[in-house]
Formats: C-alpha cells, sequence, structure tokens
C-alpha cells in the first residue's frame, strides 16, 4: 500500500470524523504536505494545545517581560511574538530589552560562562520533548558552577491535556505528537485509550506517517474496535526515553499548570525542584492566575481545543495576521492560525 | 517548539556528553548525554540535544506501519 493507496482508502470512508492533530508540528506538516485537500468531506482534521508557545499564558509572557529588565532573556523564536497583557518580548525588545532568540539552550550555557557578571534568564518553555533538554542545560550548570543564570519555567505535559481535550469531546479520535512520544513512551496513550475508548495513533511527521495515522483511525471507527498504535517506530517506543525521563525526574517535579485559553489543568505542568532554588525564577512569583484576557474577538481557545477551525475567527487575516498577532495561535510558527494563515496567502 | 531532525552522529567526545552529528550535509555540535549511540548511528535532535535514537530507516519504517495496517485490516 502506497501512498496513493492510503489516500484511496481514506477516501472510501462513508461516514464522518473528527481527528485532532494535536502536535502543532503535525498540523504545520497537515499544511505542508497539503493533506486536507486530499481528505474526503467526513474526514475533518482539527488542531489541538499542542503547540507550547500557543499555551503560554499572558501572565509568563508579562513576568519575562518584567524579568528583561534585569536580565538578558534568552528564549526560542516562537516565543517572541506572543502577547502579553501588555506587550510581547519582540515589543519589549523594541523598548531596548535584551531578548536573545535561541537555537539550543546549551548556547546560553557558554555565554553566561564567558560573562560572569551578568545576569541571564532562560524563558524555559515546552513539552515532554524540550523538558529533557533543559536538565541537560541544568546538568552543564551545576557540573561548570554558573550561576549567573535563572530558569523561568512554563513548561507542560501532553498526557493530561490530550485527556482535557478527550474529556470536552474535542475529536472522535487522537494523532498524537511523535517527538513527545519518542521521550515519554506510548504507554500513556493505552490508558487514554482505555479510559475514553477512541483511537490514539502516535505518529511522526512525513505524509505517509499521518495518511497511514489516518487511514488507522478510519478503520477502528468503521470496526467500532479502538486500540493504540505506533507509526513512529523509528524513534517511539512503549517506554520511551529512560535515560531522559530519570533526568528530568533529577531536576523536575510534576505541577498543576495553567493553559492559555484552557485553563489550570490538573498535574499538568513541570516545575524546578526546591533543591534548585538558585536557578529557579518563578520564586519571586505566586502561581500564575488561571483568569485571562483576550483581545476582543479572539477565539484562540477555541482553536486550541478543536472547537473552530482558525479561518472562523472573525480577525483571523484581518486585524490578526503574523505581523500583528492578536492572539498567540497567529504569533507562533507552530501555531493553528499562523499556519492556515501562510497556507490561505501561498 | 518539538521540531527534531535526524542526523548521523559522526562523532563522540570522550566522556560520552557531547557530539558531531551530520544533517544535509552540515555538521553541528550537539549534547549526547540522553542517548546511548556511536559514529555511525541516526539520532533525532531537538534544539542541539539527541533525544532519541533513530533504530530503522525509512524504508523500514514504511513496511513496519503498513504491515500494522495490514494486520488491522486482518483482524477479526
Amino acid at each position: 500500500m502506497n501512498r496513493e493507496a492510503l489516500v484511496g482508502r481514506i477516501n472510501k470512508f462513508a461516514g464522518k470524523v473528527k481527528i485532532m492533530e494535536v502536535c502543532g508540528t503535525h498540523t504545520a506538516a497537515v499544511d505542508g504536505f497539503g493533506l486536507r485537500a486530499l481528505l474526503p468531506e467526513g474526514v475533518s482534521l482539527v488542531s489541538g494545545p499542542g503547540c507550547p508557545a500557543c499555551v503560554t499564558t499572558a501572565e509568563d509572557i508579562d513576568r519575562l517581560v518584567k524579568l528583561s529588565e534585569n536580565a538578558q532573556v534568552w528564549t526560542f523564536g516562537d516565543m517572541v511574538g506572543i502577547p502579553g497583557s501588555v506587550s510581547s518580548l519582540a515589543e519589549a525588545r523594541a523598548r531596548g530589552a535584551e531578548i536573545k532568540i535561541m537555537y539550543s539552550p546549551f548556547e546560553l550555557a557558554e555565554r553566561a560562562a564567558q560573562n560572569p557578571k551578568k545576569n541571564f534568564l532562560l524563558a524555559a518553555v515546552g513539552f515532554e520533548t524540550t523538558v529533557p533538554v533543559y536538565a541537560s542545560l541544568l546538568d552543564t550548570l551545576v557540573e561548570k558552577k554558573i550561576s549567573n543564570v535563572k530558569i523561568y519555567t512554563s513548561l507542560k505535559t501532553m498526557p493530561e491535556a490530550i485527556n482535557a481535550a478527550a474529556e470536552k469531546n474535542a475529536a472522535d479520535a487522537f494523532i498524537c505528537p511523535g517527538h513527545v512520544c519518542a521521550v515519554t513512551g506510548y504507554g500513556f496513550l493505552e490508558r487514554l485509550c482505555k479510559k475514553h475508548k477512541m483511537p490514539f495513533v502516535a505518529a511522526g511527521f512525513e505524509d505517509y506517517h499521518i495518511l497511514a495515522a489516518i487511514c488507522e483511525i478510519i478503520r477502528q471507527i468503521e470496526s467500532n474496535n479502538f486500540c493504540v498504535k505506533n507509526f513512529y517506530p523509528s524513534v517511539v517506543s512503549k517506554n520511551g526515553n529512560e535515560t531522559a525521563q530519570k533526568a528530568v525526574d533529577k531536576y523536575f517535579c510534576k505541577t498543576d499548570a495553567v493553559w492559555r485559553g484552557i485553563g489550570v489543568i490538573k498535574n499538568s505542568g513541570y516545575a524546578l525542584r526546591k533543591k534548585f532554588f538558585e536557578y529557579n525564577a518563578n520564586l519571586v512569583y505566586g502561581k500564575t492566575s488561571a483568569e485571562e484576557k483576550f483581545f476582543a474577538g479572539c477565539r484562540c481557545a477555541e482553536v486550541l481545543m478543536g472547537g473552530i477551525r482558525p479561518n472562523e475567527c472573525g480577525l483571523f487575516g484581518g486585524a490578526c495576521r503574523p505581523e500583528c498577532p492578536k492572539g498567540a495561535c497567529m504569533a507562533s510558527g507552530e501555531g493553528a492560525c499562523s499556519i492556515y494563515y501562510k497556507g490561505t496567502v501561498n | 517548539m518539538c521540531v527534531a531532525q535526524p542526523m548521523e552522529v559522526v562523532e563522540i567526545s570522550a566522556d560520552g556528553k557531547t557530539g558531531r552529528a551530520r544533517y544535509m550535509g552540515s555538521e553541528f555540535e550537539i549534547r549526547m548525554s540522553l542517548v546511548a549511540a556511536v559514529p555511525g548511528d541516526y539520532v533525532l535532535v531537538h534544539a542541539g540535544c539527541a533525544i532519541s535514537e533513530i533504530k530503522k530507516s525509512e524504508a523500514e519504517e514504511i513496511e513496519m506501519i503498513l504491515k500494522l495496517l495490514e494486520e488491522t485490516a486482518n483482524e477479526p
């Protein structure tokens, strides 16, 4: 069965199914390969909460902007345009704040070691894929006794978010994030499948991964027999990368987390362990508030839980565009609105 | 943000913590402490860090996925 055969099989499906591609990288791949156009009317793909920058709260951005008054802030490029309640990090940079976009946090360790009198701050945002990288950075900071780096964490975990989406009936089936599963393993999907009785397929990011996942979901829907499948076997195993999991456990502990547009999801985040307080930039603040204010008319909250497609938002492509985002899903390159917009324009 | 690239390991430092890996003809310094790979192996690199070993080629993976699909199709 080749790609054409997979598309042919999918198009024989006469029913209706709403599939959530949880991960922002999957949304980008679906758009990049033009897969949406290959699907029959009854098969709809909706985006989920799997873009870390998109689910970072305005309050977190406000705190990072404040922290940039006394430290050089390092972050991934996706983060700089995310709106805070007053400004984004990009706007703070325009006002003179030192905001650096990194490819890898290890660059930060080198720079901090070379400039011991300067304060550095890492905006640690991400899911299970990225948390081991931060743990590995902490190994370096501890080992090399680099003490001029603090870390502001807004880290989140996928199982609880996918569970929240399933509880809200956001979709009938889930294509689950392959790079998260590379670290965690796909064991958590079996717990979710048992609880929600719907298909959960771990998938990679090539067209054949996604088409095969959709094909498999359709088969399960037709047979009314649901199970977990791993369609990214080159990197995903049942138990995941246990070395990475141990590294994470050394530095971080699970905590409740506030997701932009979604609210508090219990036990869905990571915080630095008390033992590593000297690196913890969150300590000066209390817990983040679940109360959020959005730009009037912004429907990111619905986009993030598959409630609407980005182009159903009244601001999409008009007041809200990548160069002047009003919501986080348009500001991040892996946000569903930004991906849809680029697809529409191109 | 969870984007990751498959890279071929070219070199590993004596302590095994760092290494060099090749992606589309260019070589990059990467963190290797989370995987047990040797030169010639492929790893998945995210944010400058190898987060997983890649155990199969694309061709082997496609074959495996199709086998999984066939197995499901033949289930009663």
